[in-house]
């Protein structure tokens, strides 16, 4: 469905010099590569993780995907046209989503952009839209405008926008930000059931790693531009998260000071003792604990995405 | 004594009278001087929005001298109809030109909302044009409408004249749109947001000291004011006079397309601009 090969992008900006008569001197130009040799390729009906820390080259990858921005250099495909040539066919057959930007007409009933999109994409299905509204529980909202809406209402219109002409593949740019806990398992379950049911290919970018969790089988993580994982999700926590913690709570003082493994002792609280060590290790950690002290309650504590993620965006 | 007596009263009664309207004019007198130095850049900014009528006048008498001296045709064929059917006709056609459009395309690029409008599968260089029609366009345009068709009435023109004049106006606005979305395109993509606005806008920004980065003011004017409005208004002459029409015509065909070529070559290289990041 998707198709990318050695992808680069390139912003040139270019700075005048201060002062009166700055105009008149050489412009400062500065590149930044955004994205760096990128290459992947995705499967129709597939539901990808699109990671990164901030400014690690995910929204741009997407905005070349569905063609608003051109690539320096690199060839890509999405479902089978070149986003470069912005073909009708094209335009119909991708959706996209940025949370942090709107396409309702604010200043209109959210109905309105609901008849906009339908006109525009030659919407067949009017009963699709009657759907939609449902599956959203928004039907006392449509004749609200929008810039009234909550931040919720506006996500869950702005998914049936995006839905409407039922588009191939979806790309999602932060769908569950600043949303609460209801309006993101709601978001969660639409998007779950339209992957699972209709079969689209959906690309998500994410800083919510229990979307990714719960949403994506596979991850594909940016560091500045380059990709430094491309696999399943469960994949990538066994690979960077197969440190965890074990809490000791013992009896006695504490006097334990190890630092080699299989027991890195990470620290003491009382009478509670946090022990690093690896999956691998854990039986022989927790062997060498009770032999030197009389243990009450054992706690494992897992490394979750984020943690592995944050440990990744360090690196 | 009577008369003593009448005149205390007149004087108490026309003091009472000056006083009571006093104790009413006097705060509404500081009322209006507040309001007026509150609404002092109002008025500014509400005095400026004649600048496009303004800019016109100066291009007709111009153009009315100027054709006295040069051509040495003292108003031979240019009565008083003459002049304000075509002062009518092109004001009309500066309200056909959905200014608001442009700003909307401006004001979603800067939001980022752009975005959305190119996934869509339109086409985009029509739709910069007709985004949002301006409701004022609409009123004016019928305002000066009827401006033409009491001035036709009133001096027996002939319906044919009339008939040209307003075809004229329909092709003449499509000059003036495209020459003015061009050079605000051109001057947006190539340095900043504030340009795309009307030029009086723009202006208004400097009244209130807020100086934008822009182009000299006076080079605004020429641009988005001065050149559409020679372009079109020296056919809107010829048109009633009656002379030349196959010349005059002509010109007005190859005037579109080269302002049509002009906002679309413009439209296309901001665009690639934008998706080059």
């Amino acid at each position: 469905m998707i198709a990318v090969k050695n992808l680069n992008k390139t912003f040139i900006s270019q700075k005048s010099s201060p002062g009166l008569f700055g105009f008149m001197k050489p412009k400062i130009e500065k590149k930044f590569e955004a994205v760096k040799d990128l290459t992947f390729s995705i499967q129709p009906g597939e539901f990808v993780a699109l990671l990164g820390a901030n400014g690690a080259g995910k929204t741009t990858t997407l905005k070349m995907l569905t063609g608003i921005i051109q690539p320096t250099s690199g060839g890509m495909t999405v479902a089978g046209f070149e986003p470069t040539k912005r073909q009708n066919e094209f335009k119909k057959a991708i959706s996209f989503v940025m949370a942090q930007k709107s396409q309702l007409f604010l200043e209109l009933p959210v109905k309105d952009t609901f008849e906009f999109i339908s006109e525009v994409y030659c919407v067949q299905n009017s009963k699709l839209l009657d759907e939609l509204i449902e599956r959203f529980n928004i039907g006392d909202k449509i004749d609200t405008h929008a810039r009234r809406l909550s931040l919720g209402q506006r996500m869950k219109c702005e998914l049936i926008c995006s839905f409407l002409y039922q588009p191939k593949v979806i790309f999602l740019d932060e769908p569950t930000i600043g949303l609460d806990v209801n309006s993101v398992s709601e978001v969660r379950a639409f998007l779950k059931e339209t992957n699972h049911i209709l079969g689209t290919t959906i690309i998500l970018t994410t800083h919510n790693m229990d979307d990714v969790e719960e949403l994506c089988e596979r991850t594909i993580m940016l560091n500045n531009g380059t990709k430094i994982f491309d696999g399943n999700t469960k994949e990538l926590k066994n690979i960077f998260g197969d440190e965890r913690i074990i809490e000791f709570i013992i009896d006695s003082s504490v006097n334990l000071s190890h630092s080699t493994p299989p027991i890195i002792v990470e620290k003491i609280e009382g009478q509670k003792i946090y022990v690093k060590t690896t999956k691998k290790d854990s039986a022989a950690a927790i062997n060498e604990v009770m032999n030197h002290y009389q243990v009450n309650e054992i706690n494992f504590k897992e490394t979750n995405l984020s943690e592995v993620v944050g440990k990744l965006y360090v690196q | 004594m009577k008369l003593i007596l009448r005149k205390q009263i007149s004087l108490k009664l026309s003091v009472n009278y000056t006083y009571n309207n006093m104790k009413i004019l006097k705060p509404a007198l500081i009322l209006t001087k507040a309001s007026f130095k509150v609404q002092t850049r109002s008025v500014v900014i509400f005095l400026l929005s004649f600048m496009s009528p303004l800019c016109y006048s100066v291009i007709l008498i111009t153009q009315i001298i100027l054709n006295y001296h040069i051509v040495k045709n003292p108003f031979i064929n240019i009565s008083l109809e003459m002049y304000l059917l075509t002062f009518f006709v092109l004001q009309m056609i500066v309200f056909l030109t959905f200014d608001q459009s442009q700003r909307h395309v401006a004001k979603e690029i800067l939001s980022g909302s752009f975005d959305y409008i190119l996934l869509r599968p339109i086409n985009l260089f029509y739709y910069k044009y007709f985004r949002v029609p301006s409701l004022m366009s609409v009123v004016m345009t019928i305002m000066y409408l009827t401006a033409i068709i009491i001035t036709t009435i009133m001096y027996n023109i002939p319906v044919s004249l009339v008939v040209q004049l307003l075809l004229f106006v329909v092709f003449s606005s499509f000059i003036i749109i495209n020459i003015r979305s061009g050079m605000r395109g051109l001057v947006f993509f190539k340095r900043d947001i504030l340009n795309t606005t009307r030029v009086e806008e723009s202006l208004n920004i400097f009244v209130i000291n807020k100086p934008p980065e822009i182009f000299p003011i006076p080079i605004q004017i020429i641009l988005t004011v001065f050149i559409p409005y020679i372009v079109v208004h020296n056919n809107a002459f010829e048109v009633l006079r009656g002379h030349g029409m196959f010349y005059t015509w002509t010109l007005t065909g190859i005037w579109i397309l080269l302002a049509v070529g002009f906002n679309r070559c413009v439209w296309y290289y901001g665009l690639k601009r934008y998706e080059s990041g």
